[in-house]
């Protein structure tokens, strides 16, 4: 006996053996089917002598404390069953129960045969032998030397001396080259081709571990198309299989939707090594790379492959699981190669004293993934096809569809001029291209040549007098709501509004808004959309772009002055002059309907035009689909620049139901929501899937089960979870799925969800008139289960991109499955079908994301980064639904994202900007985005205590909802990535926790758990130190206090947010208006109340320099409090005054009376009044914003209300007094009003500079977050230079 | 029908796509894109045309023009 | 930063591959597409086939 080290080639066996001792999976097995006379005894024989020539099989191996060894026994008892009386069937059974069995490796022996007599002259003999003694071609050489042997015995002879070679040797053959200069060479060789580590083409889709079975599919290529494709290998001077390979790899490229795939190849190994005479476990498996691109020919393929192997073959001798290893790609998600293609071309053709035999596979071994087995027995069948899956990823019809179109794959290219790109040639077999083109498309419905808003005229007319629209206490019917609408329309008619022109709407959401649409469309125009809420400099990009004849907005100021547009205020506009009939116009169903922006990959947002007759399709279908009824209430709240408003105004209008509308900033506030739906009885809404995760999460959510009929979900993908939590949150109520883009009219294909369904939710089916493809790379259709690029034809396709005929051209194009001359526009979607027709959706083929809903193009994100001053180069992807930014550069990161702040809608802000010396880089020099750190979010703050019990337990709810460790009380929710929708979820948290009503506007206004505390203490009854004249926003840090004087309404709240973006060292005060709480008098002047402030700051910071800001009023009192500081000899290093202005810019107006005290509170608070009359309005404004204010006792907001005008007198009244030095100014530039307050006012009272920054955003919006991160930039640098 | 060497040379050509001019005699054919297929090929050719008994191991050992022509009695 | 998706409607590298006519149909709506694949019927080449660049600008000012 013998012992011998295992190969590397046995170690990976034993160690996967090791892992899962009772798995059969490493067990190989053949049959051989002997035709003619046998004899058993001699076979046995037989049997016994080559046992005895092969060591392999007289192995067992045995796990040592210096590693497995392997003892080759001198004998061993064959294991051999015979049987003489079964059918092919019942042997068949057996050889399948026996594979099932696993060895022990360690007592061995690790094979067993067993002869069967099937018939008269018909014999089975199977052998199964361990993997880690034999492989395919060592079976090879042992079933010809068993021939050998027994055809000599039954001639009487002994036969001649055929010597195996030894183990040993291969032992030492593979030590030999593990210790060469060549296993390294081939090392690099391997670490180099793949170090950009590919993504393994996956059949499935996804990665699996090995099972301990696999799954078999078992064909024949016919001998006809065998022997074409013979004849076209040696026409492209190669194999055939050369030829399969090129094939396989044309399939999985098209198949997986990739362009560069990576075949693994087993390899025999043996070429020019003494291995080729020792039956034993030599086989390698080497991954193929190959680039398939439709252009390419198969001749250029097929050459490539012949190329390929030639190089591999160089390398051949390392092994596949030390590739794996050096690549870091071990494991079930981490693969090297897709399919196998296992080709075994090995020397069978064998006789048993004259009887032939005929040998096939059983099992090669374990399947991580699909192997495809191809054996050419020369037996006149053709070759043999089998596909071989792991169960963990393949069903057996799997497997058939993969075989049959692989199939109809090689006849089509046997027959096929190999010089003709391989874009010809499509995956799918042609029963599946009809299935997928045709049948699953059939759609075809005729409608009547309407617009959308003809309908809804024709409705007004029949049933005038039935309730049109409900916002608030507000209701119209539809007389009253046509005849509005009829006399803008003719008012926007004398403008210039008609069929073809363009007319933007910047109106919050409002009757107003609903009436203005209308009589855009009325008119005959099409109507362009414009979110209030965008950036000044977006809506005017967008005025620019679309040049509408004009601007129809709720006020003055609204819209930026300097674009030319023509601007129809609805405030104080009078139309009653004009008739209220409908306004005549020339529309066709081919005119433009609506303008919508959607992001731009190139930086520049581009506007969809969609025509009349594409959302007429899409209503019509809607209605055929839902039925809705004039019993129906319809929730309007989605920003009318996103177009899944679009039916949620028009639907009910058209039918007779009501349209419900939620007030503005509504749509965020899921607890609001409930409230509106039940209140108002809504039955039919849509959400944005994440929201509806949101909305399913606050309790209040489950009383909507009553009123509600149906929720309709798109923008972005439908969690099963979430399906699954809204059918447990509202049994009964229907759940669609629908999906679309912008550029075909909203949706194209609906799905509804089944509480009983599993499984990713689709998104469906095609609505009339639409047709989808899902396209490979070559244009050709995926059959059902392949992922492609989904494409959208039909009637609901825009028009095209406005003013951007090279877009228009590259997205929507030919159609080469529709009728002559038609569009399709491809989404960048990727999706496939499912069997029963419809679609799941898979993700994006290009850099859009999507969040909550919104649609982001990365390179807009990108383009806007990189355009700031200092930034070199600029990145942005979603990392845990935040939108990141990386940037290099000098570019300071919190300068750029508050400078981009400035520029794109929220919701395109990145949450973070990360600065990098560098970007990582792939080994080919693209950019790695893997390697990009993730962002850090940290708190900050580090070891200030908590200030009270509430403060310590918020914190640990901030922690909990943002998933970041270290958080301190002072560390802002926004900066530490916080999104609105993780908002959302905490105040959901705070309200379980507290049992306190906060909204989520309350977060962006106290952002830390330190103000968010004194925001909840100020609600409960005993308002403790939120409403003292000192509010300490934070009291640790090293660096000179910070001191806020409040604005008119005495509170300093406003500076929570400030106080959170200086940083955890920056100390910061509030002063607050003595008379909050208690019965204190209100001061008789400014000048007492400075007088009064500069007291409490000397008590917290004895001497100067002193820092010093104020907002509005506020500034007034800072700039006074720095006055009188200065005279008693202190120094004061900054004051900082934000949009305020002097006495006498205001000596000469009008104070306000209590009535504008309400407005004035409103200001406060961000907001401009709008219908609120009472006090009451008010404070339910402010409680639906989730404003601080709206926490107060009534008590406290009556006192408010007093201050409010007290200050507006002291104002006037108020002398100033020169201050030395330079005040930096921050300037609410958006156009108000009061167009006569400057700050050039101010120069009499400072002796320095007027350092200026002007903000895009009104006076009111000056302390939302966005112009915070403005404000705050600069202050800090400010403070810096100061600290320095 | 007996092997000869140059049936040899111009069958190993014709498998490789190359001209027979180009095979050398005494070189490994492997360098010259000789493969276990094309050797099964071969194998199976002669089998069928010149009832070689040689398996594949034998051609595989020593793939070269002269080695093959003594292992299969070639004239 | 972000690398460009290569797919048959896209620029792909600048390799001067003249990869793409530009088709119109009888409404005059103009498509870009790949020179490899069949013209569907109902649409003309305008165009090309040229760089997508070219195709690009040819797009912009105008086929005439």
């Amino acid at each position: 006996m013998s012992v011998l080290p295992l190969t590397a080639a046995q170690s990976g066996m034993w160690f996967a053996q090791a892992l899962d001792p009772l798995s059969p999976a490493q067990n190989t097995a053949e049959c051989l089917r002997i035709d003619g006379p046998l004899d058993p005894e001699r076979f046995a024989d037989a049997l016994r002598r080559v046992a005895d020539e092969a060591e392999a099989l007289r192995v067992r191996v045995e796990d040592t404390p210096d590693g497995p060894v392997q003892h080759v026994s001198e004998v061993i008892e064959l294991p051999l069953t015979v049987r003489e009386s079964d059918t092919e069937a019942e042997a068949e059974a057996w050889m399948r129960a026996d594979l099932a069995e696993p060895f022990d490796l360690a007592s061995g022996p690790l094979f067993r045969h067993a002869l069967f007599q099937v018939g008269a002259d018909r014999w089975l003999w199977y052998q199964c032998v361990h993997h880690l003694v034999m492989d395919g071609y060592g079976y090879s050489l042992l079933v010809r030397r068993t021939a050998e042997v027994y055809s000599a015995l039954v001639r009487g002879e002994e036969p001649a001396p055929r010597g195996f070679g030894h183990l040993a040797d291969l032992v030492a053959d593979d030590t030999a080259y593990r210790e060469s200069a060549a296993f390294e060479a081939d090392r690099a060789h391997w670490a180099a081709a793949f170090a950009d580590r590919p993504e393994a083409p996956r059949l499935a889709g996804r990665g699996a571990l090995p099972s301990r079975t696999f799954l078999r599919r078992t064909t024949h290529l016919s001998p006809g198309t065998t022997e074409r494709l013979k004849d076209l290998a040696t026409r492209l001077r190669a194999t055939w299989p050369d030829v399969l390979i090129a094939a396989q790899a044309l399939y999985t490229a098209r198949a997986t939707a990739r362009t560069d795939v990576v075949l693994g190849l087993p390899m025999m190994g043996r070429m020019g090594s003494v291995a080729l005479r020792v039956p034993g476990m030599v086989m390698n498996v080497l991954p193929l790379r190959l680039a398939v691109s439709p252009e390419e020919t198969f001749a250029e393929l097929v050459r490539r492959v012949v190329l390929g192997i030639r190089e591999i073959r160089r390398h051949q001798r390392y092994r596949y699981e030390d590739i794996r290893r050096d690549l870091g790609l071990l494991g079930e998600s981490r693969a090297l190669v897709g399919p196998l293609v296992n080709v075994m071309p090995f020397d069978y053709d064998v006789d048993f004293a004259g009887a032939p035999a005929r040998a096939w596979n059983l099992s090669a071994g374990p399947v991580d993934d699909l192997t495809v087995n191809v054996y050419d027995r020369a037996d006149g069948r053709g070759l043999r096809i089998d596909h071989d899956g792991n169960p963990a990823l393949y069903e057996d019809s799997d497997l058939t569809a993969h075989q049959e179109r692989f199939l109809d794959l090689l006849d089509r290219l046997a027959g096929t001029d190999p010089q003709q790109p391989l874009a010809v040639h499509t995956v799918a077999t042609p029963v599946e291209v009809g299935l997928v083109v045709d049948e699953f498309n059939r759609t075809e419905r005729a409608l009547p040549p309407t617009t959308l808003i003809g309908p809804i005229e024709a409705r007004a007319a029949r049933t005038p007098d039935a309730t049109a629209l409900v916002l608030g206490d507000t209701a119209l019917t539809y007389a009253e709501l046509n005849t509005r609408a009829n006399r803008l329309a003719r008012h926007l008619q004398t403008l210039g509004a008609r069929p073809g022109a363009v007319v933007a709407v910047s109106v919050p959401r409002s009757v107003d808004l609903v009436v203005s649409l209308l009589a855009v469309l009325k008119a005959g125009a099409a109507y362009l959309p414009l979110d209030p809420d965008y950036p000044a400099r977006r809506l005017a990009y967008m005025l620019g772009d679309a040049a509408p004849v004009c601007a129809v907005t709720d006020r003055v100021g609204r819209l930026p002055d300097d674009t030319g547009t023509e601007v129809v205020v609805l405030d104080g506009l009078d139309v009653s002059s004009y008739a209220w009939t409908n306004p005549a116009r020339a529309l066709t169903p081919a005119h433009p309907a609506y303008v919508i922006y959607t992001s731009g990959s190139t930086g520049r947002p581009k506007g969809v035009v969609v025509p009349h007759r594409a959302i007429d399709n899409r209503l019509r279908w809607m209605q055929h689909a839902y039925g809705l009824t004039a019993g129906d209430r319809v929730l309007q709240k989605t920003p009318s620049s996103f177009d899944v408003s679009v039916w949620e105004f028009f639907w009910p209008l058209r039918e007779g139901a009501t349209l419900v509308v939620a007030e503005p900033g509504g749509h965020k506030d899921p607890i609001y929501l409930a409230r509106l739906i039940r209140e108002q009885a809504v039955t039919t809404c849509h959400f944005v899937p994440s929201m509806l995760q949101v909305f399913l999460g606050a309790p209040e959510a489950a009383g909507c089960a009553e009123a509600l009929r149906r929720v309709f979900c798109s923008g972005e993908a439908l969690p099963r979870e979430t399906a699954s939590a809204f059918a447990r949150a509202l049994p009964g109520v229907e759940l669609h799925n629908l999906y679309g883009p912008t550029e075909a009219a909203v949706d194209v294909t609906y799905h509804a969800c089944d509480p009983a369904d599993r499984g990713p939710v689709p998104i469906g089916r095609p609505v009339w008139n639409t047709r989808l493809y899902v396209l490979d790379a070559a244009l050709q259709p995926c059959p059902p289960g392949v992922p492609g690029e989904l494409y959208l034809a039909g009637a609901q396709l825009a028009d095209g991109y406005l003013g951007r005929p090279e877009l228009t051209a590259a997205r929507f194009v030919a159609d080469p499955f529709g009728p002559a001359g038609t569009r399709m526009y491809r989404t960048g979607d990727l999706a496939r079908w499912t069997e029963k027709g419809e679609v799941e959706y898979l993700g994006r083929t290009d850099h859009q994301v999507k969040l909550r809903g919104q649609r982001i193009e990365l390179g807009e994100v990108e383009a806007a980064l990189a355009a700031r001053p200092g930034v070199d180069a600029a990145c942005a992807l979603v990392h845990d639904d935040r939108l990141i930014g990386y940037v290099t550069g000098g570019a300071d990161p919190a300068g750029v994202r508050a400078a981009l702040a400035r520029e794109l809608p929220e919701h395109m802000v990145p949450a973070a900007v990360v600065a990098l010396d560098a970007f990582p880089l792939s080994p080919n020099g693209k950019l790695d985005r893997r390697g990009l750190p993730a962002p850090v979010f940290t708190g900050g703050a580090g070891g200030r205590p908590y200030a009270s019990a509430r403060e310590e337990a918020l914190t640990g709810l901030f922690a909990e909802v943002l998933d970041v460790e270290g958080i301190g009380p002072d560390d802002a929710f926004f900066d530490l990535g916080g999104t609105s929708l993780l908002a959302v979820r905490l105040v959901g948290r705070v309200r379980e926790e507290f049992g306190a009503e906060l909204t989520i506007g309350s977060l962006f206004e106290a952002p830390t758990p330190a103000a968010l505390a004194a925001r909840l203490d100020a609600a409960a009854p005993a308002a403790g130190d939120a409403l003292g004249v000192v509010l300490p926003l934070r009291t640790e840090g090293d660096r000179t206090p910070l001191f806020g004087v409040h604005p008119a309404g005495g509170l300093a709240w406003c500076y929570a947010g400030l106080t959170a973006r200086l940083g955890p060292q920056q100390p910061v005060y509030g002063l607050q208006a003595r008379g909050l709480t208690g019965d204190e008098a209100l001061p008789r002047t400014l000048q007492q109340e400075a007088e009064d402030y500069a007291e409490r700051i000397r008590e917290i910071q004895p001497h100067g320099p002193y820092r010093l800001l104020g907002w509005s009023v506020g500034g007034v009192l800072a700039h006074t409090v720095a006055v009188l500081l200065q005279e008693a000899g202190e120094e004061v290093e900054l004051l900082a005054l934000l949009d305020a202005f002097p006495s006498e810019q205001w000596r000469e107006r009008p104070a306000p009376e209590e009535g504008d005290a309400l407005t004035a509170v409103l200001r406060m608070a961000g907001f401009d009044r709008t219908g609120e009359r009472t006090r009451e309005d008010v404070l339910a404004t402010l409680r639906r914003a989730g404003s601080p204010l709206a926490g107060l006792t009534d008590r406290t907001l009556s006192r408010i209300v007093d201050i409010v005008p007290n200050h507006a007198r002291m104002m006037r009244e108020h002398e100033h007094r020169p201050y030395d030095g330079d005040v930096l100014f921050f300037t609410a530039a958006a156009p108000r009003a009061e167009s006569w307050l400057t700050r050039e006012s101010w120069r009499p009272y400072v002796t320095g500079a007027l350092d200026n920054h002007d903000l895009d955003c009104t006076h009111p919006q000056l302390m939302r977050d966005r112009y915070l991160d403005d404000i705050a930039a600069v202050l800090a640098a400010r403070l810096k230079e100061l600290d320095a | 029908m007996t092997l000869t060497v140059e049936r040899i040379r111009t069958d190993v050509a014709d498998c490789l796509g190359e001209d027979p001019t180009d095979i050398p005699v005494d070189e490994n054919l492997i360098d010259h894109g000789l493969d276990s297929v094309r050797i099964m090929t071969l194998l199976e050719r002669w089998r069928r045309e010149h009832a070689v008994t040689a398996s594949f191991a034998d051609l595989a050992e020593r793939p070269a023009l002269d080695a093959w022509a003594s292992l299969l009695g070639a004239v | 930063m972000t690398p460009d998706p290569v797919g048959p409607f896209d620029p792909g590298p600048d390799d001067g591959r003249e990869g793409h006519p530009v088709l119109e149909n009888a409404e005059g709506r103009r498509s870009l597409w790949p020179v490899w694949r069949a013209v569907p019927s109902g649409w003309t080449p305008r165009f090309g086939p040229a760089p997508h660049e070219r195709c690009v600008r040819r797009v912009v000012a105008g086929l005439e």
